[in-house]
């Protein structure tokens, strides 16, 4: 038997090992259970910021408290070797700056935007400036990643991710391969990149000739069927003639970034994808449906398939998806925007740091509306596609032509269609889209406040919490709701976008931008005759759209383009039929000199002077079709009223109801034409002033932006041609002395 | 050929024939610090001297004091040489100025340069007297390898070694991390390589050296050293010998480690473009026509001024000189075949003014003449005359392939017949104008060969121009030396006239040979090895005297001067903006912009004679800095240029080695050697 000092001591060491095992249990079991959830709900945990890398924590936790010095060194060395313009040095220093600071924003936007524009600028090379912008954007992608949130088991965003990284993602994209300099080259390169390095090796396009190597046209038939787009912005806008000049590009940009791996798959048909992270170009993970508006469901680009997208490969189509992506980390959108503060869970959601957050939810649609717009610059209409003419003589015969891009996915009609979609839910869900019902029921009910408190309609307001009730608040909450909402359509400029996007998806539209691309491409080749027919028929179209569409004709951009439409076709007008006019105007001009007549025997343009010749020759006073076109403005009659520019019901109500009007007094219906057309075209003359409600069809606003970028002189500062001193009567010897 | 490359260098290597004023320099340098070092000695000397010393001392000692005396008569005569030359420069300045003479300077300028260069030659022989009579009669190779050996045993008993097995980690995980575009893989890997194994060396090297001899104090085994026959400096190159042979070994591990990691899996494009060592041949001068200045083109407000620029014909100013950037070389390797044909390469940069053709490259003019066109309006008049005939050939070699068509010539035979011909009338032209022009197209970033795809054909041109030029006899231009042998004038070519080239001498080159790339690579070690033995030496040298902390804080304090020596010469010489310490000071507090001169005032005359004040300070301490970036030759390496054994491992990197390497060696002899360890009194 133990003595008791030893009963002591073993019991003591018995509590001290319980009490160890006590303690160390609940100090696991209190960090597992409330520090460590502490930390995931207060976003501590690197994990809960997005992805980790051990190499970069690694290296973190070895500076210690050094790594600010690091990243100052490291950022001084990028900056000189920048400078001395060694950018391979600046791509390793960038990677070791954004590792030793990933959770700092600032840097990866700052480093990748230097690494897209600062660095790829000073290329000179197409293919050297796309190297560098894919470098920035993957930069910006990895950071993004880094910080890109965590969902919670639904699936709902548990922290959120950075909407600026994303944002400008999509940013870069658009800016520097979208809208740069070398927009054409980087955006074949762009295609190129998501194209199977098999599918466009330029290697397997030749084949033994007459004349040594040819192009397969067989092999290259199919690759024009395949990307289309590619192939006609090689030829149309950066002029490469003949198949032989677009495989040679092929050639020449062969190695860029790309989706695809070196390896081949097991049918050896088609190369390996890359992992999703290494592919380029750079996409957002995979989106479930339910996060996106209605009319994106089911178009979101899938990286993991080699296919890509149901769409046409677009670097906007890319510009919309990181937008869209962009959007997650919002609060939910928000009816009564600017009214009414919405709640925001800080945890859960976050606001852009640098923008107006209504700007930066509509986003997705622009970059929709750039996909239209692009497609239509490009010349995709509608099922006509575009015709490859001369390539394909020896294979397909004489006269015949490959036809390709005539897949719906290249229809411009559908992709505005989808740009109104989504322009109108995202007015809808975001409170600036108010039906006209709703619009008229709120007007109603704020007439009571503004009455009493004399407030204007438009006019912003502020009233006392404690009167905020009853039928008093409900006024003043509609008040405010339309107040509002004019506030943000202006600063969104959202009329114009729905306005536009919703005339365009009419084929009348599409149709006569059709028109109009073919007499630019109809005037550039020469063929001066065929670009005058085709203004002729797309001209009158703008018309008839002006006149169903009244607010789509007051988007300035939509009538300066077809202003400057219109003075192409005047040019051209001028240059083509130069002979007929200049005889009309001499006959006009000797008809003018009545009553000394000059002799008729024998050129009157023989008898004037060079100066003389230039006053009547140049025809400066031409006008086109659209010029001297007035309509009445029926949002003008309605006391000029700021939201009635949503819809066009209005002016579409006045018209049908002055037409039932007219035509009730009659026996039987006389106006054979539509009710648009009512009350819509009339000539102004020369001299003439504006009546009320009367307005020219293209304001001379847009007129004289068009001129100006032309090189005209302002409608409103032109003056009529002087005329010389001398007028060929008193020229000795030539007229006839009264 | 083509490849991406950024290869620029910061400095001119140095010259064989620059090399007797490097040494002057040397001495000058040198013998003023041993001049000091003997006075304070001298003066030390007189006040502590023990009474029992003799009135004569040992013969050593009396050269040692004949030595020093002619040092000090030496820079006595330069001083009053100076002070002649001083009473002298006002009736000079009355003279007209002389023009400055052309070619290599003299290695002596005057007089006083003579004397001075004297004076520090008898100072550095006085004061290294000691240490060669020693080193002739009393130091033992046997000691200093026994030495070496114990070292040697320490530092893998104390398993330093095992510091270098971090490299594994870059040879594992480094690829992880290196972004590369396909071109630049060969670049980015020789980069890596080299930013690992620099600090790792270094660092290491420093740190054998400074705490080697301070813990042989701190444990006392150097008493039972210098308690045996071994003289004291025998300890500290035994150190430095046994040291180094450690960090040779380990380097020669990774080398060879190294080569495996960067010529793995290459890409294809990088294999082709940079894994090579070119030797290139420069012009001797680059000069320019129709800028500003003839040594140099236009800037275009780039920070870094490597470049300087030259622009095309614009048709706004017609009556604008063409501007032209001018390669002379004064000689050509031998003569060329049709299996030795001269290629040469270019890399400019492009500047562009405008947006120019979407997708297509700035055109330039390469126009290769004889040299003994001295002046660009006589080769402008050559070139219009050779064109002119060379249009009138064309017209009348069309004329009669017209005719051969309409004779229903066979198509194959038409085409033969014509590139004899065309080949006839290039070749008349050459031989008669000694003119060949070439247009090509432009990519900055990437050194591309004159003649691009057809380069052979257009080798075959220049080669025959070259061979006749280097046939016919140089004739001397009066005043000046012979004329160059080939003059190759860049100009933009009318149809890119909106842009700019950017242009520097290194930037145009006749390609010699192509080497292997690993032979390079390890050029490229060999001088950070250099650079691992200047860091050793000086640690070692620092650590006779000082503690093994101090002694390594001091040598990398030295090494990271080293590093900014070019920015501290700036500073010294008062070339830098915003000026000395105290005036950019001034500058910053009072948000002044740096270019601009301070206001004329007492205030400003007082900051600006401190700051010149310091700047004495500092050029002198600019002397004993190393200039290590001479020893970072990776960018040969990653760029594909070679690094030739004489002029660059040599002259440029091992004569500086010694030359700085020696007076610290000197300094740890006198230090170790009156180092109070177990001396006998």
């Amino acid at each position: 038997m133990t003595n008791p000092f030893q009963q002591q001591t073993r019991l003591r060491k018995l509590i001290y090992t319980a009490l160890i095992l006590a303690l160390f249990t609940g100090s696991l079991m209190h960090r597992r259970f409330v520090v460590a959830e502490q930390a995931r709900d207060l976003q501590l945990l690197e994990t809960s910021r997005g992805e980790v890398e051990l190499a970069s924590s690694a290296v973190r936790q070895v500076l210690w408290g050094s790594r600010g010095f690091a990243v100052t060194v490291l950022w001084k060395m990028a900056i000189d070797e920048q400078a001395r313009h060694k950018w391979n040095e600046v791509e390793l220093l960038v990677g070791s700056i954004t590792r030793l600071q990933p959770y700092f924003i600032t840097p990866w936007l700052f480093q990748s935007w230097n690494m897209s524009f600062n660095v790829a600028v000073e290329c000179d090379k197409p293919r050297d400036k796309y190297y560098y912008v894919s470098r920035g954007l993957q930069l910006l992608a990895e950071g993004e990643r880094r910080n890109q949130g965590l969902l919670d088991r639904e699936g709902r965003p548990r922290f959120p991710g950075n909407p600026d990284m994303r944002f400008h993602m999509g940013f870069t994209y658009q800016l520097k391969i979208g809208t740069s300099d070398e927009q054409n080259a980087m955006q074949c390169l762009l295609e190129m990149s998501t194209i199977d390095p098999i599918d466009r090796d330029p290697e397997t396009m030749w084949a033994p000739g007459k004349e040594g190597r040819e192009v397969n046209l067989k092999r290259f038939e199919k690759f024009c069927r395949d990307h289309p787009r590619l192939v006609r912005r090689l030829s149309n806008a950066l002029d490469y003639n003949s198949p032989k000049e677009v495989v040679a590009f092929l050639k020449d940009n062969q190695v860029i970034p790309t989706r695809f791996s070196d390896q081949r798959n097991l049918a050896d048909q088609a190369s390996e994808l890359l992992d999703v992270k290494a592919q380029f170009p750079v996409l957002p993970p995979k989106v479930a449906d339910s996060r996106l508006p209605v009319p994106l469901q089911g178009y979101w680009p899938d990286a993991v398939s080699p296919a890509l997208t149901a769409e046409s490969l677009d670097v906007f189509l890319i510009g919309r998806t990181w937008f869209s992506y962009a959007q997650l980390p919002l609060p939910p959108a928000y009816a009564d925007i600017g009214a009414v503060d919405p709640p925001i869970d800080i945890l859960r959601h976050r606001l852009p740091k640098h923008m107006t957050t209504i700007i930066f939810r509509g986003y997705p649609c622009l970059g929709q509306q750039f996909i239209a717009e692009h497609l239509q610059k490009e010349g995709w209409f509608d099922a006509d596609g575009w015709t490859i003419k001369d390539w394909f003589e020896p294979i397909l015969g004489g006269g015949d032509e490959l036809r390709v891009g005539v897949e719906p996915k290249y229809h411009s009609g559908s992709a505005w269609k989808k740009a109104y979609q989504l322009y109108r839910d995202h007015g809808l869900k975001n409170g600036l889209y108010i039906s006209p019902e709703l619009r008229g029921e709120l007007s109603k009910k704020a007439e009571a406040f503004r009455k009493k408190h004399r407030v204007r309609p438009g006019e912003r307001a502020d009233l006392r919490q404690d009167i905020r009730v009853g039928a008093m608040g409900e006024s003043y909450a509609a008040h405010q709701k339309l107040a509002w909402n004019d506030h943000y359509r202006q600063l969104t400029n959202f009329d114009s976008h729905l306005n536009e996007s919703e005339a365009e998806q009419d084929p009348r539209a599409v149709q006569a931008h059709k028109w109009l691309f073919e007499a630019k491409q109809a005037a550039r080749s020469g063929a001066n005759p065929q670009a005058l027919g085709y203004y002729e028929q797309a001209l009158p179209i703008w018309l008839d759209l002006f006149l169903d569409y009244p607010r789509f004709r007051r988007v300035s951009s939509t009538q300066e383009n077809v202003y400057e439409a219109q003075l192409k076709y005047l040019r051209l007008l001028q240059r083509e039929k130069a002979g007929p006019l200049r005889t009309a105007a001499m006959i006009v001009a000797q008809l003018g000199c009545w009553p000394n007549w000059p002799p008729f025997d024998q050129p009157f343009a023989n008898m004037l002077n060079e100066g003389q010749r230039l006053a009547i020759i140049p025809m400066r006073m031409f006008h086109g079709p659209l010029d001297r076109t007035m309509i009445f403005d029926v949002d003008f009659m309605l006391t000029n009223r700021f939201e009635s520019s949503q819809d066009s019901s209005y002016d579409k109500e006045f018209k049908q109801a002055l037409m039932a009007w007219s035509q009730h007094a009659l026996p039987f219906p006389v106006y054979l034409g539509t009710p648009s057309h009512l009350l819509t075209q009339k000539v102004s003359w020369p001299g003439s002033t504006y009546t009320d409600g009367w307005v020219p069809l293209i304001s001379p606003s847009a007129i004289d932006v068009i001129r100006g970028h032309m090189g005209l002189p302002s409608m409103s500062e032109r003056r009529p041609p002087t005329m010389p001193a001398m007028m060929p009567g008193k020229m000795p010897g030539t007229m006839p002395q009264k | 050929m083509m490849f991406a490359t950024t290869f620029a260098l910061d400095y001119e290597p140095l010259q064989w024939w620059e090399l007797p004023a490097a040494l002057k320099v040397w001495v000058q340098v040198a013998g003023a610090v041993a001049t000091f070092a003997l006075a304070i000695y001298s003066v030390a000397y007189l006040i502590q001297r023990p009474a029992s010393a003799g009135k004569t001392g040992s013969r050593l000692g009396r050269v040692v004091v004949t030595l020093f005396a002619l040092a000090d008569a030496c820079y006595v005569l330069a001083l009053l040489s100076l002070a002649v030359r001083a009473a002298g420069s006002g009736a000079e300045g009355l003279r007209p100025a002389q023009p400055v003479p052309s070619g290599r300077p003299p290695v002596f300028s005057s007089l006083t340069d003579v004397l001075t260069f004297a004076a520090g030659l008898f100072a550095v022989l006085a004061v290294a007297m000691p240490l060669l009579v020693d080193l002739g009669t009393r130091i033992s190779l046997r000691r200093i390898g026994a030495i070496a050996r114990l070292s040697l045993k320490e530092a893998v008993r104390s398993r330093v070694v095992w510091v270098f097995a971090s490299m594994a980690v870059i040879f594992l995980f480094a690829g992880w991390f290196v972004p590369f575009k396909p071109e630049d893989q060969v670049r980015n890997y020789v980069r890596v390589i080299y930013w690992s194994l620099a600090p790792l060396f270094l660092l290491t090297a420093s740190l054998l050296g400074a705490f080697s001899i301070p813990n042989d104090v701190k444990s006392q085994n150097i008493h039972t050293i210098v308690t045996k026959p071994v003289e004291r400096f025998e300890i500290v190159l035994g150190r430095y010998v046994g040291n180094a042979l450690l960090l040779t070994a380990a380097m020669a591990v990774l080398t060879g480690m190294s080569l495996v990691y960067v010529l793995r899996g290459v890409d294809p494009q990088a294999r082709k473009e940079s894994l090579t060592a070119r030797v290139p041949i420069y012009g001797d001068r680059l000069w320019f026509h129709g800028t500003a200045q003839s040594d140099k083109g236009e800037s275009v407000g780039r920070e870094w001024d490597y470049r300087s620029y030259i622009g095309g014909p614009h048709p706004a100013t017609p009556q604008a000189p063409r501007q032209f950037a001018i390669w002379s070389f004064e000689s050509l390797p031998g003569s060329f075949s049709d299996k030795q044909l001269p290629y040469f390469e270019y890399t400019f940069d492009i500047f562009r003014m405008t947006k120019g053709q979407e997708d297509r490259s700035v055109i330039a003019n390469f126009s290769f003449a004889d040299g003994q066109v001295t002046t660009v309006p006589q080769f402008q008049a050559a070139l219009e005359k050779m064109r002119g005939e060379l249009a009138q050939e064309q017209a009348s070699l069309a004329k009669k392939l017209a005719a051969k068509n309409r004779d229903r010539v066979p198509a194959s035979e038409i085409q033969a017949w014509k590139e004899q011909e065309q080949e006839r009338i290039e070749n008349a032209l050459i031989d008669k104008y000694g003119i060949y022009e070439i247009a090509a197209e432009v990519q900055d970033y990437h050194t591309q060969v004159v003649g691009g795809n057809d380069k052979d054909r257009y080798g075959q041109k220049l080669a025959r121009l070259v061979n006749k030029l280097q046939a016919s006899p140089r004739q001397a231009a009066e005043g000046s030396g012979p004329a160059p042998l080939l003059n190759v004038l860049v100009s933009v070519d009318r149809q890119s006239g909106d842009q700019k080239l950017g242009v520097a001498r290194r930037d145009f080159y006749l390609l010699a040979a192509e080497r292997p790339f690993w032979i390079n690579f390890i050029k490229g070690i060999v001088g950070l090895w250099f650079a691992t033995l200047l860091m050793l030496g000086l640690a070692v040298a620092l650590s006779t005297y000082l503690s093994g902390v101090i002694a390594w804080l001091c040598a990398l304090f030295m090494f990271g001067m080293g590093l900014h020596v070019d920015g501290i010469r700036q500073i010294a010489d008062g070339t830098n903006v915003g000026g000395g310490v105290i005036e950019s000071t001034v500058r910053i507090l009072g948000k002044l912009p740096g270019a601009a001169p301070l206001d004329r005032s007492p205030g400003a005359s007082v900051i600006q004679g401190s700051d010149e004040v310091f700047r004495f300070g500092l050029r002198l301490f600019s002397r004993v800095v190393p200039d290590v970036s001479r020893f970072d030759l990776h960018v040969y390496v990653a760029n594909g240029y070679d690094i030739s054994w004489s002029q660059i491992l040599f002259l440029n990197n091992f004569v500086l080695l010694l030359g700085y390497l020696v007076p610290w060696g000197v300094l740890a002899y006198y230090l170790m050697k009156y180092r109070e360890i177990a001396n006998p009194t």
